[in-house]
């Protein structure tokens, strides 16, 4: 069901990205898989960029991937584990960096990503910080593994509205893309 | 009572105390694949030190570059431990060691601690 990059890249929602796609992947995203990758990603970042930076598009990398890990609709089950599928590009453009995230999602997802992604992009820079540290007092009280947050953090510290979209797969099913842009210039 | 000594990975930090000295330590990154799980023992270390006849301070030393947002929950969390047990009249110090040149890692630091009652200090380094 997981599109592969090559149709993703010709895809609507980031046809509009002028700039070179420096890391791309699609398919099963294990935590073995987001480290190796990320290695990846600090390596090529690090010669030309700031600890700071780097550590910021990492940051983003991370909360994409993890996202994808353990909230995508489509999972697969590998010794005793259960990891998610999607897909994240990474695109260096004139002004920054894109990062993308694409995964399969259900109904009730849908409902919930939309609300939130709406609420944070309406929040401007001192309300999306003021606004992520009560949501991290409140969940630091539940059992949940984050969810939320990392939107919440994706926006804080891109400094830029997420931009997203839904794409209809089958009955229940969409595909959630997921864009966030840095920038360094 | 045993002290705690995990291994650092490229996605988790190393952890080592020291209950002779009252002293805890976190070195590294952390991105672990379910932060509730990973971080469980290092609250009931905590909670286990304090509950020992003797043990009435303990000094906490971060020396994290980056972690991600389900280990922020987990951090707030161990905080609160460390702010109950103050409040009962233990001596908490916690040091955030930041790299000078990484400004979200000051930030970071600083985020974590608004909002808890204990004393804590941002220590600029070097590198981590």
């Amino acid at each position: 069901m997981q599109k592969p990059v090559d149709e993703l890249l010709q895809s609507d929602f980031i046809n509009d990205i002028e700039g070179n796609a420096i890391l791309t992947f699609s398919g099963v995203i294990s935590q073995d898989a987001i480290v190796g990758l990320g290695d990846v990603l600090r390596s090529e970042l690090h010669l030309a960029h700031s600890l700071s930076i780097v550590n910021k598009i990492f940051a983003i990398y991370i909360e994409m991937a993890q996202n994808i890990l353990h909230y995508s609709n489509e999972q697969v089950d590998c010794n005793g584990k259960s990891f998610g599928k999607g897909a994240i590009m990474i695109f260096d453009t004139s002004e920054g960096y894109e990062l993308v995230s694409v995964n399969l999602i259900s109904e009730k997802q849908h409902r919930y990503l939309e609300k939130k992604c709406n609420l944070i992009n309406s929040l401007n820079k001192d309300d999306i910080k003021e606004f992520y540290l009560k949501r991290r007092r409140k969940i630091a009280e539940t059992e949940s593994k984050g969810a939320g947050l990392g939107f919440i953090d994706i926006v804080r510290r891109s400094g830029n509205p997420v931009i997203f979209d839904f794409e209809p797969v089958s009955e229940g099913h969409y595909y959630f893309y997921l864009r966030s842009k840095i920038i360094t210039e | 009572m045993k002290n705690i000594a995990i291994e650092g990975t490229k996605y988790t930090p190393e952890i080592k105390s020291d209950i002779q000295k009252g002293e805890i330590k976190f070195y590294g990154s952390s991105y672990p694949e379910n932060a509730n799980e990973f971080y469980q023992p290092v609250y009931d270390w905590v909670d286990k030190y304090f509950e020992q006849d003797g043990n009435k301070a303990l000094t906490v030393n971060f020396f994290i570059y980056y972690f991600n947002t389900s280990t922020s929950k987990c951090f707030m969390n161990l905080l609160e431990i460390l702010e109950n047990n103050h409040k009962k009249g233990k001596k908490i110090t916690v040091n955030w060691h930041y790299s000078e040149d990484d400004e979200d890692s000051l930030d970071s630091g600083e985020k974590l601690f608004m909002e808890i009652d204990v004393d804590f200090k941002l220590i600029p380094v070097n590198k981590i």
